[in-house]
């Protein structure tokens, strides 16, 4: 039978490393390999490294090129899952590097609660687009504040595609309850036809029939 | 461990009175939850308890435990082999199989998968083929894989194949290594399968001693990253089959991180027919072959 028995196929399992060697390696490697390597170890840290771990991690995020290597900071950041982790993502948010953007979307939505304090932050931040980053993972946090923090957007934000984002939003977090406030946002931009259909689908959505 | 729902495998340990004086608290349940979730990147919902507090109060039984706080101290600060979290993980883990179970897929990895692989490397490449069944279960997806290797690729008496398996129940492990299955199991086999490679006795199936011998068992948790790093870049094809869908969405691309470092460059990944690593990680190239959607690590 040309089918051989492996006996020789796991290798011994590597050295535990210090954290301050894996921050080196996802620093400076030469090699993909060792930069993925190194990050995903990171993210396997107990506490107290967790929190060195975050920040290199994060800092490292920015400069990385490889999408991978990129890849594998996101999910040991995500692995580590503290507020910590959440604000190194957040920091990206404010970049012009979209795919780093929607890595740091993705992983902060993976992160959930842990994220709320950062995502609560973004929404006040000067750039509207940031704004809407912030609502599109507050949309899939399913945190307790989600329907609060949208009826304060609906209510204030000053830019309406800001509070589209948040009638979308609302429309997957929010119940009847949210309707009056659906309702004013709608009758902030009354000149604008897309509005008033966004909200009754919205209205529609959460329970309550057509916002007329 | 190839699922884990209501099954019909029974625990290791005595089962209780119908009447058992113990009781798992609300709080206690999530608690052990988040520990074995910690452990293993499986997630239990609400709609398991049953199911989980049946073999939670056999494991207590077992362990002498008088309260669902003493058997969680246990694991947690007093079993520091591992060995009662060992057991709980092969109570709390159902393995329902049965040989050539998604069979489109062992077509595609004769048809289509191994010739890009062999394409790849010359024979004189001392480097075997490596197949890894993650996780194995009972091992009817290894054998199959054997089967299938033997019987349908033509090209199979030219290279060094090796088939590993794994799996996170090291119960399910010695029963593949025994390798001894009821009717059900070899249901989709032929006539002439189960000729050549089972033994039929005492109305049970055993598979043959030179297929048991080309398969190599062996424990492995996909949520340990220091396990799962001693397999980096060991294989070309992994199958990977109904495994992700019992995991949450971290856990998920911690174990996508991991397969794709478990495979060699230009390697596949075989995932079951309601998973797709699309909506987990984008580290793989998706390929559509005519009889299997497979992803690729990229060369």
């Amino acid at each position: 039978m040309p089918l051989l028995r492996s006996h020789d196929a796991a290798a011994p399992p590597a050295d535990e490393r210090s954290p301050e060697t894996l921050v080196a390696a996802l620093r400076t490697a030469p090699s993909e390999t060792a930069r993925r390597s190194a990050a995903l170890e990171l993210g396997a840290m107990p506490d107290p490294a967790s929190g060195v771990a975050a920040m290199a991690l994060g800092e490292c995020l920015g400069r990385e090129t490889s999408p991978r290597v990129r890849e594998a900071i996101v999910t040991a950041l995500v692995g580590i899952g503290t507020e910590a982790a959440a604000g190194a993502l957040a920091v990206h948010l404010h970049g012009e590097d979209a795919a780093l953007r929607n890595d740091a979307i993705e992983g902060l939505r993976q992160i959930g609660a842990a994220a709320a304090p950062h995502v609560e932050q973004l929404l006040g931040s000067p750039d509207p687009d940031v704004r809407i980053f912030a609502i599109n993972v507050l949309e899939a946090m399913r945190h307790a504040s989600a329907a609060v923090w949208l009826r304060r957007v609906l209510a204030h934000d000053t830019e309406m595609n800001v509070g589209l984002a948040a009638v979308e939003a609302m429309a997957q977090v929010g119940g009847p309850e949210d309707v009056p406030c659906l309702r004013a946002f709608a009758a902030r931009f009354a000149d604008e036809p897309f509005v008033a259909f966004a909200v009754n689908e919205a209205c529609r959505l959460v329970g309550a029939g057509a916002a007329t | 461990m190839s699922s884990v729902s209501k099954g019909t495998r029974r625990a290791s340990a005595p089962e209780l009175p119908v009447a058992a004086p113990l009781a798992i608290s609300a709080e206690e349940f999530h608690s052990l939850l988040d520990f074995f979730y910690r452990k293993t990147g499986i997630v239990f919902g609400d709609s398991k308890r049953y199911f989980v507090d049946r073999r939670l109060l056999d494991r207590m039984a077992a362990t002498g435990a008088t309260s669902m706080r003493a058997y969680l101290t246990h694991l947690k600060y007093q079993d520091q082999a591992g060995l009662e979290l060992q057991q709980l993980i092969n109570a709390m883990t159902v393995n329902e199989t049965y040989f050539y179970r998604e069979e489109y897929q062992f077509r595609c990895l004769v048809a289509d998968i191994l010739p890009e692989i062999v394409a790849r490397r010359s024979i004189a490449e001392r480097q075997p083929i490596r197949l890894w069944s993650l996780p194995c279960s009972t091992g009817e997806e290894a054998y199959s894989l054997a089967m299938q290797l033997l019987e349908n690729w033509p090209d199979v008496d030219r290279y060094d194949i090796k088939i590993c398996a794994s799996d996170i129940d090291t119960g399910v492990l010695r029963r593949a290594a025994a390798a001894t299955y009821d009717d059900r199991a070899v249901q989709h086999l032929s006539a002439a399968l189960k000729a050549r490679y089972f033994v039929h006795t005492d109305g049970h199936w055993q598979v043959i001693p030179d297929l048991r011998c080309s398969i190599d068992f062996s424990p492995i948790n996909i949520s340990d990253r220091r396990d799962m790093s001693r397999h980096d870049a060991m294989f070309d094809v992994i199958f990977c089959r109904n495994l992700l869908i019992y995991f949450d969405d971290i856990s998920r691309r911690q174990a996508a991180e991991a397969l794709f470092d478990a495979l060699r460059p230009g390697g596949f990944l075989c995932l079951g027919h309601s998973e797709s690593m699309s909506r987990i990680s984008s580290l793989f190239t998706v390929r559509k072959f005519t009889d299997a959607i497979v992803y690729q690590k990229p060369e």
